[in-house]
């Protein structure tokens, strides 16, 4: 990591490639430093999202010279048709 | 009874799986319209847009949408509209539509909304001239909800929906962090629901909010996005009602 960036203003810049890269496309992804790892978590809309993240999130890093490691932890929100009664208003 | 159906932030792109296709399938079942709040495609591509239409193909009732900040990031929300549009979606922003279904007339006025934050934390008109552009941005949407709500006062709706993406009360945002509340949402679009009249106000965007909220007045409020209801959509069941109205007094 170069001397100028913490790793805090790192996580900033990989929570917004999650945003603007089109890879993901994803805004509110919680993405936290826990021991030597980035941690990514948050719902993601598919699985080819969910792959992107790892490799996105390693350009950032690579790009601030941050040795981390990254570990995905979102989750595909289930998408099925209704399981629930009508909500009466 | 008049049966919604309603879901926000689909998100489809490119990459999409067909997940939602089969979902929605057999949905005249359950429902007798299916409302979109926003945040349909990932990026706001025409392409991406195409893929909506393909996952909304089985669908058989009626569909009417408002767009979300994804639809916009590309720049070309026109054209998003103009394909859902010309593959029988209904597209709104800041006009009402009005349909005939099995269960009474129903009125629904869209609009995609924009942030400005709550009472007692919400942005202000001052300042720098962006932060001026922000909140009138706002303002405007605001206005063209009360008008488009407005506009259904002749038509004899059953019921009244207010579709919007961002959201009309805090409520709903329980869960997001407290810092970005003013980017979710904004208080002047529940009062131009209280004042103008709904049922029912519908909205996406906070995907780690709750689902239930109402306005200062009293409107149901439901936070309808994807994650959060953890299925292709939730149904409404409507009872033909008298829409209270607020007046503005001060």
């Amino acid at each position: 990591m170069t001397e100028t960036t913490h790793v805090d203003h790192v996580l900033i810049h990989v929570r917004d490639a999650f945003a603007t890269d089109a890879r993901v496309g994803e805004l509110g992804l919680d993405v936290t430093h826990e021991h030597d790892e980035v941690v990514v978590r948050g719902a993601i809309s598919n699985a080819v999202r969910k792959e992107a993240l790892v490799p996105v999130a390693r350009e950032v890093l690579d790009q601030y010279g941050c040795a981390l490691g990254v570990r995905d932890e979102t989750e595909i929100p289930a998408a099925g048709a209704p399981d629930r009664e009508p909500e009466q208003l | 009874m008049i049966r919604v159906a309603a879901v926000g932030d689909i998100h489809v792109g490119t990459d999409s799986d067909d997940r939602l296709l089969d979902a929605y399938a057999g949905i005249e079942e359950h429902a007798d319209v299916l409302l979109l709040a926003g945040d349909l495609t990932k990026c706001g591509t025409p392409d991406e847009a195409r893929f909506v239409v393909h996952e909304l193909e089985k669908v058989t009732v009626p569909i009417i949408a408002v767009l979300g900040n994804h639809d916009h990031h590309d720049g070309r929300p026109e054209a998003v509209a103009d394909i859902l549009g010309n593959a029988g979606v209904h597209v709104l922003e800041g006009h009402a539509a009005v349909l005939d279904l099995p269960g009474g007339r129903l009125g629904v006025a869209g609009v995609k909304g924009f942030g400005g934050g709550f009472a007692g934390a919400n942005a202000s008109a001052f300042g720098e001239p962006e932060m001026k552009a922000f909140v009138q941005h706002t303002h405007t949407i605001a206005n063209r909800l009360r008008e488009a709500l407005a506009s259904l006062d002749g038509e004899d709706c059953d019921a009244r929906v207010a579709l919007l993406h961002y959201s009309p009360t805090p409520d709903t945002l329980e869960g997001e962090r407290l810092e970005i509340y003013p980017f979710l949402g904004s208080d002047l679009l529940a009062e131009a629901i209280d004042c103008a009249g709904a049922d029912l106000a519908l909205h996406g965007h906070a995907h780690k909010g709750r689902e239930e909220g109402c306005t200062p007045g009293g409107t149901p409020v439901r936070n309808v996005a994807l994650p959060i209801l953890g299925a292709a959509y939730r149904v409404f069941a409507l009872a033909p009602s008298a829409i209270p109205r607020c007046v503005t007094t001060g």
